[in-house]
């Protein structure tokens, strides 16, 4: 046993440095050296000297802590002043008193070594006689644990502690821990299933803050280097005040707001569960009451996904909505406070707005209209984690749940706190809307320009009564963020309408409504038309019928309109800021400005495009005619000529003239230029139209009948509408777009047509409909058509 | 002949150990009667919290209330008077606090062991003076505890982290140093509580060599009390020290929980107790003795200092 205690780095034998010695003798020599000693004994005890010096012994150095070494307990024929007792003195199963509490003490006093904090307040401890959890994994060294534990599997405090072999450097601690606890890695060798931050439902560790608490450092806290934060900064292994070894009680989350003092404001907001549910538990069952108010949100350990979520969460795509969904929704502990359809999207990518975040840092690719200084806001990943770096838009980046109104700390009365009703000054916005709606700005910088136009509502609708919600800014009079009555966060009852924006602007502009002075007539632009169908393509937005935006969606409202800029060139354009502001194809909300070119309808109805150069075009034939709205075609464009997106005449056609009498609505759109007193006085046919009595069959018919690729001959109802069996109309053989089938080329001018040109459908008479009746070269005759000599002979013509 | 020679050195050498076993004290542990009176503080820790050290005179009891690093001085009877200090590092405030004296004017010695000084305070707790403990190199020295022996104007302190025992004048210079790290005579091995003699030597518990050194004025070791172990007169931790009127020792031990007497000669005479069995003073820390032969033991674990009452020797 002796060879053994040799061995061993004792550091009492250290400090006899006296490791040295050789014990390697035989037995014949031991014998010897053994009577020697009895014979040295039996002196010593005889003589009567009070002084003596004493020499180091193995036995005696051992025994400083192994008590029960000692050979006077193997004398039975002596009494002790202690009895031999080896077991254990605490239940850690079959430990030795050399690593009992009051081994450790008869040293750590203050009179030899200074542990005394240890032992001044707390009463916890780190946990012995129990068998280590599932989770703690004590790594394997040469097979055998790096940290043993009794033989009955449990720790005791030699699992940590070792007297022996552990090599300390002379600037190290002398804790005789079995590893060095740098930034408390001993605790995380074991722990290791805490170590793995939120990602993990764990606090977070070695990660530094900036200014490490100095309460905490009273009490015994400890940081790592760099001021970073480890096991030790909120736990410690001996002489803890708190259950679960806590440096502090925390049952008032006096712990957490050491470092996240900043959250200390919750305790005046309705978020304070003891306020206002005291009776809400965690998913440990603990109330706020039991464990703190933090405690109710946030555990440190085994939480659920992200910000150390302890509460029920509502599992959807958005990670980071998921904790405050666990309580707002419809049976929830904030169920008068749901988030409903109608809300505010999350998950949506920041940079969607034109905002690149780097660093933590904003920067917009719109500049802001007016004197505003964007904040930073949080941001999330997938996973629901802050980001520094792009991410996603959710209920923190607007939110702070634990402040109700920025910037404001004063107290109020506790009594009024669950009464609190929010509003743009509060409810827990990281930014104060204010009249300018600072938050929603803050974001949507894009959509600052409204402020100038008279959809804001200080400038369009100052003479109106206020609506029925308080304002909470400008963007307020139209969106909610949460709950909206339709699409777009609809603020106000829908109005009527085919699209999902059509029925949030009819809100407004309908019979009664603000905006009634701008209706968009009986006759107006189709809504809800797919652009696919139609085999078209757009740059403009497209919507579905719940009012999103996709590129197989449908025409509505916003597709050419952008409610928020007047001026689709000039953001900062103060035209449109007068209540009586008149639009034209410049602004008007328009996204693409509509000019000579018609720019904007050119846009999805690019095929149309080949009347510029056609004297179709007003602007070279009659640059000073005006259409019914007044509009000469300099200003309504090219197609605003002849048609009208809002208020026009007639259905087909969205007619912008007076159309000409006649049965048949699309020949008298034609004649509304096409008379003796139109424009195209010049160009009356005596004979303009088919006889009405012929019903021809549109191409899809004839193909579907006979299976060719047939020219396109549209056919039409009385009333205008492309039909598979109808009347030949001026624009069955006519396209009042193109001046020749064959090309999009025109003159640009005023030019007598032939039977290659003149705005005709078709350059053959291959396969047309008027060949069935009128012979191969029936188009070859085309003047016979419309001439009064020719159609006279024809009986059916009489 | 080898054989023979071998078999006689075990015949001699069973002979000798046999004569020695036989010859051991097989009598059962003398006990010296004590009574315990009553207890000063407790587990609450409200009033004392890991008391080190206790000072007696006439009137009063003076607790080195290390916990709460203050000195909480009591009547007789236990009662509250005074509380001197709170934790800090400026004058009158304290750091660990270890060990204690009290002069013949009621003037109050702490030996304050965080802060390296011993602080001197009258006896109404207004601080008087701070000694800066340093040795002779000008190295702050961690003082453990302190006794004064007014008659030369001397203050004895026990150094902490230099093992020694420092002599220092009222001015505050450091006169002498004995003994330093070992474990020879002279030398201590941690040197804890000290008390004067009635003769003015100085004992000074030597807690890791466990024994008790005895010093003339002059510096000489003139006696140790104890030894190494857990055998009746043996020590294992000892920590406090008092003489009573007759100048026995009584030296309290913090693993064994108990107090043993030695008679002025440095003898082992009995351990106190009750009836036949040693009585428990759990981590018993410093000790005093007042002309009443009342014991003061600072029970450090139990936050308390039990007065006990020591029955006459016959």
């Amino acid at each position: 046993m002796w060879q053994k205690c040799w061995n061993i780095r004792c550091p009492f034998i250290q400090f006899l440095n006296i490791s040295d010695i050789d014990l390697n003798i035989d037995k014949e020599q031991s014998l010897f050296y053994l009577s020697l000693f009895t014979w040295a004994m039996i002196f010593i005890l005889i003589t009567p000297s009070t002084v003596h010096a004493r020499t180091p012994s193995a036995n005696r150095e051992c025994s400083t802590c192994h008590i029960m070494w000692l050979n006077e307990f193997k004398q039975k024929d002596k009494a002790t002043l202690i009895p031999y007792d080896p077991r254990p003195v605490v239940a850690t199963g079959k430990q030795d008193v050399s690593s009992t509490e009051m081994m450790c003490f008869s040293c750590h006093d203050g009179f030899v070594l200074d542990s005394r904090f240890m032992w001044q307040k707390g009463k916890y401890r780190h946990p012995v006689g129990q068998k280590p959890t599932d989770g703690i994994k004590i790594p394997l060294v040469d097979g055998k644990q790096m940290f043993p534990l009794n033989d009955e599997g449990k720790v005791y405090c030699g699992t940590c502690h070792s007297a022996h072999g552990v090599d300390w450097g002379q600037s190290e601690s002398a804790v005789f821990l079995r590893m060095k606890n740098v930034n408390s890695s001993l605790c995380m060798t074991c722990h290791k299933e805490r170590t793995g931050g939120p990602k993990h439902g764990n606090h977070p560790v070695n990660k530094s803050i900036s200014h490490p608490p100095k309460t905490l450092f009273k009490v015994g806290s400890k940081f790592g280097s760099d001021g970073r934060v480890v096991c030790e900064t909120c736990h410690r292994p001996h002489g803890a005040n708190e259950d679960k070894i806590l440096v502090i009680k925390n049952n008032e989350s006096d712990l957490c707001r050491s470092c996240h003092d900043d959250k200390k404001t919750i305790n005046q907001t309705k978020h304070n569960m003891a306020l206002s549910n005291p009776r809400a538990t965690n998913f440990k069952g603990k109330t706020a009451s039991e464990t703190g108010p933090c405690s109710v949100c946030h555990v440190p350990h085994d939480a659920k996904g992200a910000a150390l979520w302890a509460r029920e969460r509502i599992e959807t795509e958005d990670a980071a909505a998921s904790p405050c969904l666990g309580c707002h929704n419809e049976k929830g502990l904030a169920k008068d406070k749901p988030i409903k359809q109608h809300s505010h999207p999350t998950q949506v990518a920041i940079k969607e707005l034109g905002i690149s975040v780097t660093e933590g840092k904003w920067m917009s690719k719109h500049s802001p209209l007016i004197d505003i200084k964007q904040k930073a806001l949080p941001l999330y990943n997938q996973s629901g984690q802050r980001v520094k770096h792009g991410g996603n838009v959710s209920c923190g980046t607007c939110h702070d749940p634990h402040v109700w109104a920025p910037g404001k700390t004063a107290l109020v009365d506790q009594s009024t706190i669950t009464d609190q009703e929010g509003n743009g000054q509060n409810s827990f916005l990281r930014i104060t809307q204010g009249k300018g709606s600072d938050l929603c700005i803050n974001c949507h910088v894009d959509k600052q320009s409204l402020f100038f136009s008279k959809h804001n509502r200080e400038i369009g609708f100052r003479n109106k009564p206020k609506d029925e919600r308080g304002h909470d800014g400008i963007c307020a009079e139209c969106h909610m963020a949460h709950n909206g009555k339709g699409a777009f966060m609809h603020a106000k009852a829908d109005g009527e309408g085919k699209g999902a924006v059509e029925r949030v602007c009819t809100a407004c502009h309908k019979q009664g409504g603000i905006a009634d002075k701008k209706l968009t007539g009986t006759h107006s632009h189709p809504i809800g038309v797919s652009m696919t169908k139609l085999g078209n393509s757009t740059n403009l937005p497209l919507f579905t019928a719940e009012g999103k935006r996709h590129p197989d969606g449908n025409v509505d409202c916003a597709s050419c309109h952008n409610v928020h800029q007047w001026d689709p060139k000039n953001r900062k354009a103060m035209s449109g800021a007068k209540l009586k502001s008149e639009g034209n194809g410049k602004t008007s909300f328009l996204r693409v400005r509509n000019t000579k070119k018609s720019e904007l309808c050119t846009t999805c109805h690019q095929q149309q495009k080949t009347i510029l150069k056609t004297e179709h075009n007003l602007n070279i034939t009659h640059q000073k005619s005006t259409n019914l709205l007044g509009q000469a075609p300099h200003r309504s464009g090219v197609c605003g000529a002849c048609h009208s997106v809002h208020q026009a005449q007639t259905s087909i056609g969205l007619w912008a003239r007076k159309p000409f009498k006649d049965n048949q609505i699309k020949n008298s759109l034609c004649l509304s230029c096409h008379n003796k007193a139109g424009l195209a006085s010049n160009k009356v046919p005596p004979y303009f139209t088919h006889p009405e009595q012929v019903l021809a069959l549109s191409e899809r018919l004839r193909r579907f009948i006979g299976s060719k690729i047939l020219p396109y001959i549209p056919v039409f109802s009385e009333q205008g509408h492309s039909e598979s069996m109808g009347e030949i109309t001026c624009t069955s053989c006519h396209d009042p777009h193109r001046w020749t089938a064959r090309s999009k080329m025109a003159p640009g001018k005023n030019t007598e047509g032939t039977v290659l040109t003149s705005f005709l459908r078709n350059s053959s008479s291959e396969n047309i409909v008027c060949a069935d009746c009128h012979g191969k070269d029936a188009l070859f005759r085309y003047k016979y058509f419309h001439s009064k000599t020719s159609r006279k002979r024809h009986p059916l013509s009489e | 002949m080898i054989k023979l020679s071998i078999l006689l050195r075990y015949s001699f050498v069973f002979f000798c150990i046999s004569s020695y076993v036989f010859a051991a004290e097989t009598a059962p542990i003398p006990i010296h009667p004590v009574k315990h009176l009553f207890d000063i503080g407790g587990p609450k820790k409200t009033l004392l919290s890991l008391p080190s050290d206790v000072a007696v005179d006439k009137h009063r009891i003076y607790v080195v209330d290390s916990g709460h690093h203050r000195v909480v001085v009591f009547d007789k009877d236990g009662d509250q008077e005074l509380i001197i200090g709170k934790e800090g590092i400026r004058n009158g405030q304290f750091r660990g606090p270890v060990g204690i004296d009290v002069d013949s004017q009621g003037r109050i010695y702490v030996a304050d062991k965080g802060n390296h000084r011993i602080q001197v305070f009258d006896k109404k707790g207004k601080h008087l003076v701070s000694i800066v403990t340093a040795d002779k190199n000008k190295s702050l020295v961690s003082p453990v505890d302190v006794t004064v022996d007014e008659s030369s104007e001397l203050i004895y302190v026990t150094g902490n982290n230099n093992h020694k025992l420092m002599i220092y004048n009222f001015p505050g210079y450091v006169l002498e140093e004995w003994g330093g790290d070992g474990v020879d005579e002279g030398f201590f091995r941690y040197p804890g509580t000290l008390t004067l003699l009635h003769d003015k030597r100085i004992a000074v518990v030597d807690i890791l060599n466990t024994r008790v050194q005895v010093f003339t004025t002059k510096g000489k070791l003139s006696l140790q009390v104890g030894e190494w172990g857990v055998l009746p007169g043996q020590l294992f931790r000892p920590k406090g020290i008092a003489i009573d009127k007759q100048g026995r020792f009584y030296i309290s031990d913090s693993y064994m929980n108990l107090v043993q007497v030695f008679t002025d000669g440095g003898r082992f005479q009995a351990v106190l107790g009750k009836r036949d069995k040693p009585s428990s003073f759990k981590t018993a820390a410093g000790i005093a003795i007042d002309d009443d032969m009342k014991l003061y033991v600072a029970e450090m674990l139990e936050h308390k200092v039990s007065v006990h009452s020591i029955s006459e020797y016959k």
